[in-house]
């Protein structure tokens, strides 16, 4: 196991790039799973409101609590109150006219000025409120109804309240997908990075010769190469287990973790295939960066490890088929949603799965291929 | 003795250019041989087919009495290589890099750990143990490249023009140690285009030229075909006309060259060459400031035999 020893060594002295390789990753892809671990939580976004009130009303002190509760009320001097609207201090400024609730309850029709900041959700959230009020007000507002009554009808259909619930949260893995998706990137540039740097010694031509002329068949020398690669492979695979686990504890350890883990898997088999190619192949180190990088930042991209598929166009889409990339992110996508475990819901993930791995086999193939030509060629 | 290698009809030829052509020659055990020419003759291209690293047209190639082939494991462990680049690993010191290659061929750790400091030994690179490759100067760089080759003590040794752009401490210290290595027992195939070397070296010398074999015997067999008995050297002033005429009417004489400092003359066999010239010079009344002689070289048989010498 003399190669095998040797590749070892061969590691050793590349420990410095390859944790520093690993501390990016991890700050990484605590960056990202961090920072979309806060999408499946629904907090309703509170509008900035400054109120010009010339009036003191029961029905106006309703009205005036409801808009507190659902909006920050911004006090501001009335003569700075254009400058706050142009500096986007407030996004809307409402103007209560004098007698407002007495026209009101005589269906006089009065009306509320406003000020808003245009073509923005904020200012329009704002708007929204004081429709539903007016709009329930208005509803009630009938028969002569006395004031109190009607506050008491606002106030009650008021308190009816919708809950935002994300449907995939039932396994707590919606976010784990990030990490995974983002793991494209990640594990292809680590594992590509290491298995090349140290192949390229070994496939250096004078390396080569001198051992192509010792009694070990180069069988079994690349035998234990790929043996070696392999290690590192699932030594990568690993880490990103790890990490899930870091992130989402206990929930990795569910059928939607389990299946992210395992398609995880599938992909890194795929990139040891790709490693080997390249570092089989080609022996200039700056040569095989420059290909790592186009590899997994052009993959990353177009597939959908930075940006989610669904937002990515068709045309970009169409081209990542051909990239083992895309079935593995849309498989983490796939995995995910997944609710029920029936057959056919599993059917699609394990075909995508099977995909991933024809094409680790493809790179496996070419890469013998290219050997036994270039060993005819001798 | 033994022929532990036989090369027969050996032919390779790329694309157009015919790198051996129709070449056959033995190696006997325990004999140093010199593949001599200059660089492009062929030197390289034969090893490479001897070892089957390179396919080759036709011939037969015999290394103990055994077909040689990519399969032949029993013949290659009694192998070692010094290729003419440097093959190791930049990110081994020197003595992980001469284990590894020594561990191609000696699995017992123990017995390993041995060869390797003998081999370390050998080209004196106790001092540098510890050291990778980059921080080698190119003469010690070069030892590195033998010790890897020889560290597991084979019996035959291909030494593929170990001295190249060696200084000439570093060159002593490798042409010792492969004299200690044959002095061991080792059959050493030596190739290289500096003549001195081979002469010092080894026992039979091949001359080749465009892949063909244009010479071979012994250094004193070679320079036996030239028909040269010495080159004359003379540092002297103001040589008349006359005085250069007279000289190259004087028997025996091959060539005679002035420069209007030095008298290069050189003579064809025959007798009584030097003493005859030495009588001229005095009857002349010429005075010399230095006066060398010596005897035809190596590079003199390749010149005769291609009309180029072995450096071009």
């Amino acid at each position: 196991m003399i190669v095998f020893s040797t590749f070892l060594k061969i590691i050793k002295k590349y420990y410095g790039l390859i944790l520093l390789y690993l501390v990016i990753f991890t700050i990484f892809s605590v960056i990202f799973a961090s920072t979309n671990k806060q999408n499946n939580v629904f907090t309703a976004k509170k509008p900035n409101i400054a109120i010009v009130n010339m009036e003191d009303s029961p029905l106006m002190k309703s009205f005036l609590t409801y808009i507190k509760k659902n909006s920050n009320i911004v006090e501001i001097a009335k003569e700075d109150l254009k400058d706050a609207l142009f500096n986007r201090k407030v996004d809307l400024i409402l103007n209560i006219p004098d007698n407002f609730s007495n026209d009101f309850l005589n269906n006089k029709n009065p009306e509320i000025k406003f000020e808003r900041v245009p073509d923005s959700y904020s200012s329009t959230y704002a708007l929204m409120y004081l429709n539903r009020y007016l709009n329930l007000a208005n509803l009630y507002n009938i028969n002569n109804i006395s004031e109190e009554k009607l506050i008491g009808y606002i106030e009650k259909d008021l308190k009816e309240e919708s809950e935002v619930v994300f449907i995939q949260k039932a396994e707590n893995n919606y976010t784990a997908n990030y990490l995974y998706n983002f793991s494209n990137y990640s594990v292809m540039a680590m594992t590509i990075m290491i298995l090349s740097l140290v192949m390229s010694s070994f496939k250096k031509e004078v390396i080569k010769k001198r051992n192509m002329i010792s009694p070990i068949s180069y069988k079994k020398q690349n035998r234990q190469l790929f043996v070696f690669n392999l290690i590192i492979t699932l030594a990568v695979w690993l880490i990103f287990i790890i990490m899930g686990i870091f992130f989402f504890k206990t929930a990795m350890f569910n059928r939607q973790g389990l299946l992210l883990i395992l398609n995880l898997l599938v992909f890194c088999l795929t990139v040891l295939s790709i490693g080997f190619l390249i570092g089989n192949h080609i022996q200039n180190k700056e040569v095989m960066g420059a290909i790592n990088n186009v590899i997994t930042l052009g993959t990353s991209f177009i597939c959908g490890a930075f940006v989610p598929q669904e937002i990515l166009g068709e045309s970009v889409l169409r081209i990542a088929k051909i990239f083992p990339s895309y079935w593995f992110i849309k498989n983490n996508d796939l995995i995910v949603i997944l609710t029920n475990y029936n057959i056919d819901n599993l059917k699609p993930i394990i075909i995508n799965m099977g995909i991933v791995l024809l094409f680790g086999l493809l790179f496996y193939i070419i890469n013998l291929i290219i050997l036994r030509l270039k060993l005819k060629a001798k | 003795m033994n022929n532990i290698i036989e090369v027969k009809k050996l032919n390779k030829k790329y694309k157009n250019l015919q790198a051996v052509k129709d070449l056959s020659f033995t190696v006997k055990e325990k004999e140093i041989l010199g593949l001599l020419g200059p660089n492009g003759s062929g030197k390289t291209t034969t090893i490479n087919c001897i070892l089957s690293l390179l396919n080759f047209d036709s011939g037969e190639i015999k290394i103990l009495g055994e077909k040689m082939t990519p399969e032949a494991y029993d013949i290659k462990r009694q192998i070692g290589v010094v290729f003419q680049d440097v093959a190791v690993f930049d990110e081994l010191t020197v003595y992980e890099n001469i284990n590894y290659f020594c561990g191609l061929y000696i699995k017992d750790k123990e017995e390993r750990r041995k060869y390797v400091e003998e081999a370390i030994d050998l080209v004196r690179l106790n001092e540098f143990k510890d050291f990778p490759p980059k921080k080698l100067s190119g003469g010690l760089l070069r030892r590195l490249n033998i010790a890897c080759g020889i560290a597991h003590k084979p019996k035959i040794i291909f030494l593929d023009e170990p001295t190249v752009a060696v200084d000439p401490q570093s060159r002593n210290n490798i042409l010792e140690g492969i004299k200690k290595l044959n002095q061991d027992g080792a059959t050493i195939i030596y190739t290289t285009h500096y003549m001195e070397e081979v002469e010092i070296l080894c026992d039979r010398i091949i001359i080749l030229d465009k892949g063909e074999i244009i010479a071979s015997g012994t250094a004193k067999e070679l320079k036996e075909l030239t028909n040269i008995e010495e080159k004359v050297t003379v540092e002297v002033d103001d040589l008349s006309i006359d005085i250069i005429n007279e000289l190259n009417k004087f028997k025996n004489i091959d060539e005679v060259i002035y420069d209007g400092h030095i008298l290069y003359i050189t003579f064809k066999k025959g007798k009584d060459n030097l003493l005859n010239l030495i009588e001229f010079m005095k009857d002349n009344k010429i005075k010399y400031n230095k006066f060398f002689s010596e005897l035809p070289t190596l590079n003199d048989v390749f010149l005769e035999l291609t009309g180029k010498e072995l450096r071009d």
